[in-house]
């Protein structure tokens, strides 16, 4: 692509974009006279642009014979043009820019200078819930794949101008729009500019969705724990940069990174910031209990049954004894067959159309449930410790997190048929071991659980009642501590 | 500095508290009763010596010469070549110590749980999980015991649980022998205490120095209270059977049962044991390293840890055909060779450093 | 027992080989002289029919020999 001057001559200029968009048969090239004396040239690509829009404000004000006077290309914007955004260029390189956004450019006879309208239009998505992270209570908006409609709903929340917005394009051929949104004196500017680094880094054919960029600039793409927040909501972005974090806001898809994080935040449901403080902290104790069983129980199962029989009070174990007489595998194998099988059932439901959903459900539970355990393939406790274990793990908010949650089960099931409950220990040492030296853009992964100030548990182990919720998070947020000075009203105590 | 991390105080005391407990509160009331019978509960009181002695040692040495550890503090004080032999004196040391750490962990899992696996898998697992955590640094394994380690004081308080059992005529006759049985049977735990000079190599990543002499007493008490708890309730469960069992508290933890829910919680003490002696292993590793990385002057301390968890392996292996063996070495010379490198030769090195009237670090 | 520690050694010598050696090769001739030596007497040491070796044991207990009265 030449990054060179415009020419003054207007066919030059036609013909070169001629040249440069050759065989592509959306662009349309309008030329009409202005004032009924000079040249001029509207390029648009079909679809993208406001067409009545273009006719009503550009070409109508334009060939209307007023006065016979030349205007420069600046007069026009200025007296002429009632297009809400104009844009002069001087070079090919930004006129192909703002071609490919869907911004209509006008060229002048014997003008060097071009204008760009803000005239650009297509069809999108109404705002609609988000689908992933549907809740009880709490705004219902989600974000769309349009960027400007995901930037106003952020500042729709956050009105403060310190909400600064910095865009850049990445992707070789897709040259995608983002945007990186932070609040100025709240985020540590060194993670903002690190953030940046990461992006500016990144080279590559395009960029399709937010997926690519978190695993481009992530601290350890190995690791199965997500590293920067996916979220379409806009609520849980504007919480997020409230705390001194950073989001990142790709064009063509719904969902926001933010960074950094730590384990905690994939622990964590808006909800429970919406909700009466005492449901929100049973809530989250039941989501900790259950995200632990749903990563251990298969395991311990398996162990207790193969290794450590005497742990199991002895009228359940003659039960279970019963049970799996029939069963020609060993524990293990077992749990590994269920496992498997429940884990294809729920990404097959994924992609089920509806109609069909109901009929495998059925099947589902028939054939899994029922008829394997009568026919001895299976047992009937096994099938519970499955189907517990997969509706625990539904429990976690983030669907990335409860992906890699259940990932781990496997090995874990592995080292319990093979050591027992040395081999669950060593998984387990060995998963903790991998989060401690977890970092997220230079925060520890773990930092909110291994904590020593033991303030900053309190929006962790339970959630604190707003009053009480005066600090930001040490990690992120030390830069502004208090959310504000005095937080009220305060409970009333009594008089 | 090799390892650039930093830690709290809480941090270092939730390091330092199974770095010392981890294998001793298993066999500790067996070996206190056999020289003390009914008093063995008094070991506690008395072993707390060495530790106050190392920590003010360690701290003091850290107040002349701060973000040093005593291997380049003792070349400081006794010149170059006599701390280096000092630095491969102690290294080698943590090493074979080390190994003797493995070898009791895994006497014990194989022995009670894991009979047909073999040992080897055992030892190798611990000492590659143990090298990976070292390897992470610092930091890692602060944050690593501040998961672990609560869980395992947690889940000592369920030894409470015995309660309606106790029998408090156990402790009956006080000292009726004399106050030599219970200085023969703090021996052992005394060495064990004096594992605490670790705070030495701790104390220059701490964030605020000035905590550690405070956090480091604390964390002794918290040991001691724990030996005491421990202590006395195997006595008043076993009395004087106590003697006759290798493991009395994992005879003690065999005999809850409440609410028919709660039995065989041995499997319990398994986890806890596994847990605490992971960490206990790898700050001896990481100490082990860092010797080695600092008396050699090398650049990182990371390409030593693999190695160094292959001696511990074979050092673990070394001369000790069966558990009695061990037991011997551990009754017999362990109280002597442990102080000797964790006590002693600060000790010296402090007093020189005063006689030398090193007042504050000289660059 | 022997071939067993044998082996576990040398394939786990040739592990850290694998994974540390191009770190090490960038560094000073120092470091990498301490690091092949300590990979050295290990591999060396594991030759040995490691629990009946006489070792570190035996020198400790000669050692602290007088001292054996005081906790008998």
């Amino acid at each position: 692509m030449k990054v060179s001057q415009l020419y003054t001559d207007l066919q030059q200029n036609e013909d070169q974009i001629r040249l440069i968009y050759a065989n592509c048969s959306d662009l349309v090239y309008r030329s009409f006279i202005i004032e009924g004396h000079t040249k001029a040239i509207l390029i648009y690509i079909d679809g993208l642009s406001d067409s009545a829009g273009i006719e009503k404000n550009v070409i109508c004000p334009l060939m209307q014979e007023v006065n016979g006077k030349p205007y420069e290309i600046g007069e026009l914007a200025e007296r002429k043009i009632s297009a809400s955004q104009t844009k002069p260029f001087t070079t090919f390189e930004e006129c192909v820019e703002y071609l490919s956004n869907g911004l209509p450019i006008l060229l002048q006879d014997h003008e060097a200078t071009g204008l760009a309208l803000g005239l650009n239009k297509w069809e999108m998505r109404s705002i609609e819930e988000p689908v992933a992270e549907s809740g009880i209570r709490g705004p219902r908006e989600g974000f769309t794949e349009t960027l400007r409609i995901n930037t106003s709903l952020v500042r729709r929340i956050v009105k403060s101008p310190l909400l600064k917005m910095d865009s850049m394009k990445i992707g070789g051929y897709t040259q995608t729009n983002v945007v990186i949104a932070y609040i100025e004196k709240l985020v540590d500017i060194t993670l903002v500019e690190e953030v940046k680094k990461r992006l500016e880094r990144i080279q590559i054919d395009g960029i399709l969705e937010s997926g690519y960029i978190e695993e481009l600039i992530e601290d350890m793409p190995l690791s199965p724990f997500p590293q920067l927040l996916t979220t379409e909501r806009p609520d849980v972005t504007c919480a997020s940069l409230l705390e001194g974090r950073v989001a990142i806001m790709v064009e063509g898809t719904p969902f926001v990174l933010v960074a950094p994080i730590t384990l905690i935040s994939l622990m964590q449901s808006p909800e429970d910031y919406y909700q009466r403080f005492w449901v929100s902290t049973a809530m989250r104790w039941l989501r900790y209990l259950f995200t632990l069983i749903s990563l251990m129980l298969p395991s311990l199962y398996v162990a207790t049954l193969s290794f450590h029989q005497e742990m199991v009070p002895s009228s359940l174990l003659i039960s279970m004894a019963a049970s799996r007489e029939a069963v020609p595998f060993p524990a293990l194998v077992e749990a590994l067959i269920m496992e498997v099988t429940f884990e294809a059932l729920r990404e097959a439901g994924v992609r089920l159309p509806k109609q069909i959903g109901s009929a495998v459900s059925i099947v589902g539970a028939l054939v899994i449930g029922q008829a394997a355990v009568q026919a001895g393939l299976v047992s009937a406790p096994m099938v519970i410790v499955v189907a517990i274990t997969g509706i625990s793990s539904f429990m976690i908010p983030r669907y990335i997190a409860g992906i890699a949650i259940r990932l781990l089960r496997f090995p874990l099931i592995f080292l319990a048929g093979s050591l027992g409950l040395l081999g669950i220990m060593m998984g387990v040492i060995a998963l903790v071991l991998h989060l401690c030296s977890l970092k997220s853009f230079g925060v520890p992964y773990l930092s909110s659980l291994t904590t020593t100030r033991l303030w900053e548990l309190k929006d962790v182990m339970i959630r604190a009642p707003w009053w009480m919720m005066d600090t930001r998070p040490h990690l992120t947020g030390k830069f502004n501590k208090y959310r504000q000075p005095k937080r009220k009203p305060r409970p009333k105590r009594s008089e | 500095m090799l390892d650039k991390g930093k830690i709290s105080a809480v941090q270092m005391s939730l390091l330092l508290y199974p770095t010392v407990l981890a294998t001793s509160f298993l066999s500790m009331p067996s070996l206190a009763a056999q020289y003390a019978q009914n008093d063995l509960w008094m070991t506690g009181i008395l072993s707390s010596f060495f530790g106050l002695l190392t920590i003010y040692v360690a701290t003091r040495l850290h107040d002349l010469f701060p973000k040093e550890s005593i291997i380049q503090q003792s070349e400081r004080v006794i010149g170059v070549l006599p701390g280096k032999i000092i630095g491969i004196l102690f290294f080698i040391f943590y090493i074979h110590v080390t190994g003797m750490i493995v070898r009791m962990y895994t006497e014990f899992v194989s022995g009670q749980y894991l009979f047909k696996t073999p040992p080897l898998l055992i030892i190798f697992i611990i000492v590659l999980l143990s090298s990976i955590a070292v390897r992470g640094g610092i930091e890692t394994l602060a944050r690593c015991a501040v998961i672990f380690t609560p869980i395992l004081m947690f889940s000592l308080l369920f030894l409470l649980l015995l309660f309606p059992s106790f029998d408090v005529r156990n402790i009956f006759p006080i000292l009726s022998h004399g106050i030599i049985p219970v200085l023969k049977a703090s021996a052992l735990p005394q060495s064990w205490v004096s594992e605490l000079f670790f705070i030495s190599f701790l104390l220059p990543h701490l964030t605020d120095p000035k905590k550690g002499r405070k956090w480091g007493f604390l964390t002794l008490g918290a040991i001691v209270l724990s030996i005491i708890y421990m202590n006395l309730i195997t006595l008043l469960l076993l009395g004087s059977d106590t003697a006759n069992k290798t493991y009395p508290i994992l005879v003690v933890f065999r005999y809850i049962s409440l609410a028919g829910i709660f039995e065989n919680l041995e499997s319990l003490l398994l986890a806890m044991w596994i847990v605490g002696n992971f960490i206990k292993i790898s700050l001896f590793l990481y100490v082990a390293s860092i010797s080695f990385a600092q008396t050699l002057r090398l650049s990182d301390y990371r390409p030593s840890v693999f190695p160094l968890g292959i001696l511990v392996i074979v050092f673990s292996l070394w001369d000790i055909p069966n558990f009695s063996k061990l037991g011997e070495h551990l009754r017999y010379v362990a109280p002597f060779e442990i102080p000797l490198v964790m006590v002693l030769i600060p000790v010296l090195i402090l007093i020189i450093a005063r006689l030398r009237g090193i007042r504050t670090s000289k660059r | 027992m022997r071939m067993a520690v044998f082996s576990v050694v040398t394939i786990a010598i040739l592990l850290i080989l694998w994974l540390d050696w191009p770190q090490i090769r960038a560094k000073s001739k120092r470091d990498k002289v301490a690091f092949i030596t300590l990979l050295l007497i290990g591999w060396l040491l594991s030759l040995l029919d490691l629990p009946n070796t006489p070792g570190p044991v035996l020198v400790l207990k000669t050692i602290f020999k007088p001292f054996r009265g005081w906790v008998e």
